[in-house]
């Protein structure tokens, strides 16, 4: 189990490298996978949850009610959403 | 989502040319074209502003809709080969190299039809056994090797029948492989009162014929194949009895007393689309979709590397599913460049509801003329290398690099959904195989404005602030430069790079060689320049090819032994490992790679050398500049370069500042390391570092490296206003000056 705290979605958010080892770990491990993601509905205005099956040509699932203005907290959703899915199994969003 | 995409050909044209543009929209109401000039194209609420002029142009307008799409996959095409004189009794033999044996069916020859259920085919089946296929307009006899193919492990295939004998045969033997057991078999079918039908189409190696006779040929090979040949007859069952008919010596011996219908050695004619039959019967072949030559066949002894000095050992084509040259669509529209329309970075802005898509060129002045005493080039090469750029969809590393979680715009979303866009030298093709070869014809969608802060966009940065400036300037690209070498150079004082000249042409690096021994003045106001040798082909004009031979931060590695061009022989890969290093042309080399935090430079005790001067004029060279910038808030970051004198850096330049403050997510480039130790980090090493370089060449020229990609964000930081653009200036100011650059002697070097 790979245990990292949501908080250090914010260090993602400003750029800095400052993050726990464990996130990095996570990170890396998540990708090449289906996973939870963000598309941009708006450039720098607004994003949505979408989810990435990984494989080329598969369609992007687009969650269009869970919407953001705020990349930091899109990216904190985001990373909560793969925190609980590694932890518990969450099959989906909240 | 988009519903409009498109692209143009050429990029490059000069006032009285045309450019065609193809168009894709989906809403059959249409779409709105409008010619813009792209000043800037940073669209961020940080940026100094997106800046897209309109341009009046017949071409400007609402044009109706319509889907354009195009097949995928490579394959050759030997249309003279008619079957009707030899199916009823013949054999195949052929070398194959699978990549992908278990996906689906591969064709490897074939002259077959589905839908007339005729012809011959032999394939691979799904789970990759070979099969050979016959048809007779009513009904399908096949036959199935009781074992697979191995995956990258050469095999050779014999096939054929007889009806004269009523047998159906099938032989595999793969070369072992180090202690891997080796695959023999020998399969065999009396097969009475069977009389194959021709298919009238094509005779296809690595697919199954288009049976309209169109492009969307099917059942695409994953893999290599070499030496196909086909022979009229069969060799008789009794003379192979108790042995390995495919052994060495006693198959070809056998096969050789039966005459050739056609024998391709795909060797021959190395840098072009055709593949020649050497039988005497000249069914000759063209290639589809250009799949990848100089690739070592089943002799390859691992001794010789350039195909050029044993093309024996280079008899195999690479051919995979998802190979693009030409998407082939339909042109839309034209433009004639209006002939008082200035040199500049332009696009014709497509717009459909809400989807707006870019599709970007240049203008270059009149031929053989100049407008300005400035260039700037337009790193063409790069931004082709990069189109398409599926790094946040596919690599492993993107998120953990980037320090940052996925965000994918509909341009990332677009790719995604659609293979056939094609791919870019930093992807794989679905077999895993590294992308070798890049074509333009097909939409981009990441190489115009409103994109990420990267290549191109990230050069309008540096557009913006000549256009403040009011700086005259002409725009010319790395194709104009590959075409016509330096006399291109010649007419300009002063050439700019963008911030990421990466890929370079050996035409380009010669040219640009030249340009700087009359006497030429080079700012190179990048980072990780000059760092990839690729090739061009008059075959493929609009392709470029790439070996990521040996060495280099790269997400493939090359293929042991396929080092060199197919379009001209050359090592392709690391410029660093050719007599030519980046260091010898511009004084810096690429060191080091960092996402995370940027940062400014540290004036060093060289800054104070009065050769120098002109550089620093109105800059304290006691304190940090370019601490500051749109991309990680600093001057040197993304890409940077150090000198290196061990290393080519000519012994007489300045390192006049560097900047080092990177953190542990900064790292050495692979070939700065050799050994892995753990303190290859910024954090922790010093030779992690951006230096900015000047130095004087014999002629009275001069080149001004600043060794940082992230530099020309710097330049809008307060309304142009800061360090980094008066040094900037400077340099610019001192460049376009008519007065030599004196070399410096011994004494003041």
């Amino acid at each position: 189990v790979i245990h990292y705290s949501v908080k250090d979605a914010d260090v993602l958010v400003s750029g800095d490298s400052a993050r726990s080892e464990e996130l990095t770990r996570a990170l890396h491990l998540e990708t090449g996978s289906s996973r939870w993601v963000l598309v941009t509905v708006a450039r720098h205005r607004e994003w949505m949850l979408a989810r990435f099956l990984g494989r080329r040509g598969e369609p992007v699932e687009l969650y269009r009610q869970h919407r953001f203005n705020d990349l930091g907290e899109a990216n904190r959703f985001v990373l909560g959403l793969r925190l609980a899915e590694r932890l518990v199994g969450e099959p989906g969003p909240p | 989502m988009k519903t409009v995409i498109g692209y143009c050909d050429p990029w490059s044209a000069a006032p009285g040319e045309r450019i065609a543009f193809h168009v894709s929209c989906g809403d059959p109401s249409g779409y709105e074209a409008q010619l813009v000039r792209v000043v800037c194209g940073d669209d961020s609420p940080q940026g100094p502003g997106l800046d897209l002029r309109p341009i009046a142009v017949a071409a400007n307008g609402n044009y109706p809709g319509r889907l354009q799409t195009h097949p995928i996959g490579s394959c050759a095409l030997m249309p003279s080969v008619s079957s009707a004189e030899w199916l009823g009794s013949f054999t195949i033999s052929v070398w194959c190299w699978p990549t992908a044996p278990r996906r689906g069916r591969q064709a490897i020859l074939s002259q077959w039809s589905d839908e007339a259920v005729s012809g011959f085919s032999l394939e691979l089946d799904a789970e990759g056994h070979t099969v050979l296929r016959l048809g007779d307009g009513r009904g399908v006899r096949e036959l199935r090797s009781p074992k697979p193919m191995l995956e990258r492990r050469w095999g050779r295939i014999a096939a054929g029948f007889s009806a004269q004998a009523e047998v159906l045969f099938l032989g595999l033997s793969a070369a072992s492989v180090s202690h891997e057991q080796s695959v023999f078999d020998w399969t065999s079918a009396k097969l009475a009162a069977f009389s194959p039908k021709p298919a009238s189409v094509p005779l296809t190696l690595a697919a199954v014929a288009d049976p309209d006779g169109g492009r969307w040929h099917r059942a695409y090979f994953n893999g290599k194949l070499a030496r196909p040949q086909i022979r009229r007859g069969v060799v008789p069952q009794s003379l192979l009895a108790g042995h390995d008919p495919l052994a060495p010596g006693l198959w070809d011996e056998s096969l050789s007393r039966l005459p050739l219908i056609a024998d391709w050695d795909l060797s021959l004619e190395m840098q072009t689309a055709q593949i020649r039959d050497v039988s005497g019967n000249e069914h000759e072949g063209v290639l589809i979709n250009l799949p990848s030559r100089a690739c070592t066949g089943p002799s390859w002894a691992g001794e010789i590397f350039d195909w050029r000095f044993a093309p024996e050992q280079y008899d195999a084509i690479h051919f995979h599913d998802d190979d693009l040259y030409d998407a082939g669509w339909d042109t839309d529209f034209e433009l004639e460049v209006p002939a008082d329309l200035a040199s500049g970075y332009y696009a014709m802005r497509l717009r459909c509801a809400a989807d707006i898509s870019y599709v970007s060129f240049f203008v270059r002045p009149l031929r053989n003329r100049a407008t300005a005493p400035v260039a700037f080039l337009a790193s063409t090469a790069t931004s082709l290398s990069y189109a398409n750029y599926r790094f946040q969809l596919e690599s492993p590393e993107s998120e953990s690099m980037l320090n940052f979680s996925i965000v994918l715009d509909a341009e990332d979303v677009y790719l995604q959904e659609h293979a056939e866009i094609g791919l870019s030298n930093y992807d794989r093709h679905s077999d895993g195989s590294g992308v070798r070869f890049v074509s333009r014809l097909r939409p981009i969608l990441n190489m115009g404005p409103c994109t990420d802060l990267w290549n191109l966009n990230a050069d309008t940065h540096l557009l913006k602030w000549l256009d403040e400036r009011r700086q005259p300037f002409d725009v010319i690209t790395d194709d104009d430069l590959h075409a016509e070498g330096s006399p291109l150079l010649e007419r300009y004082r002063c050439l700019i790079t963008g911030t990421h000249p990466e890929y370079w042409i050996t035409s380009m690096w010669r040219a640009l060689e030249a340009f700087l021994a009359r006497g030429g003045r080079l700012m190179y106001l990048g980072g990780n320049g000059f760092y990839w040798r690729i090739a061009k082909s008059e075959s493929f004009p609009a392709a470029i090819e790439l070996r990521r031979s040996e060495g280099g931060a790269r997400y493939w590695s090359e293929t042991p032994g396929e080092y060199h061009s197919s379009f001209t022989g050359e090592y392709l890969g690391l410029w660093d490992r050719t007599a030519h290093t980046p260091e010898s042309l511009v004084g810096v080399a690429t060191r080091a790679i960092t996402f995370d935090r940027a940062c400014g430079y540290r004036p060093t005790c060289e800054a104070g050398n009065p050769r120098a001067a002109f550089v620093f004029h109105g800059i304290a060279t006691d304190k940090v500049f370019g601490d500051f910038g749109l991309l990680a808030g600093g001057a040197a970051g993304s890409e940077i370069d150090a000198a290196d004198f061990a290393h080519g850096t000519p012994h007489h330049a300045l390192v006049l500042a560097r900047a080092d403050d990177f953190s542990r997510d900064s790292t050495l480039v692979p070939e700065r390391i050799l050994m892995p130790f753990p303190a290859m980090h910024g954090d922790c090493n010093a030779a992690v570092c951006a230096e900015m370089v000047f130095f004087e060449t014999p002629s009275g020229g001069a080149v001004f490296s600043v060794g940082s990609v992230n530099w020309c964000a710097s330049l809008p930081h307060r309304a142009f206003d800061n360090d980094v653009a008066r040094i900037t200036a400077n340099v610019l100011a001192r460049f376009l000056e008519d007065e030599p650059f004196p070399f410096p002697s011994r004494a003041s070097s």
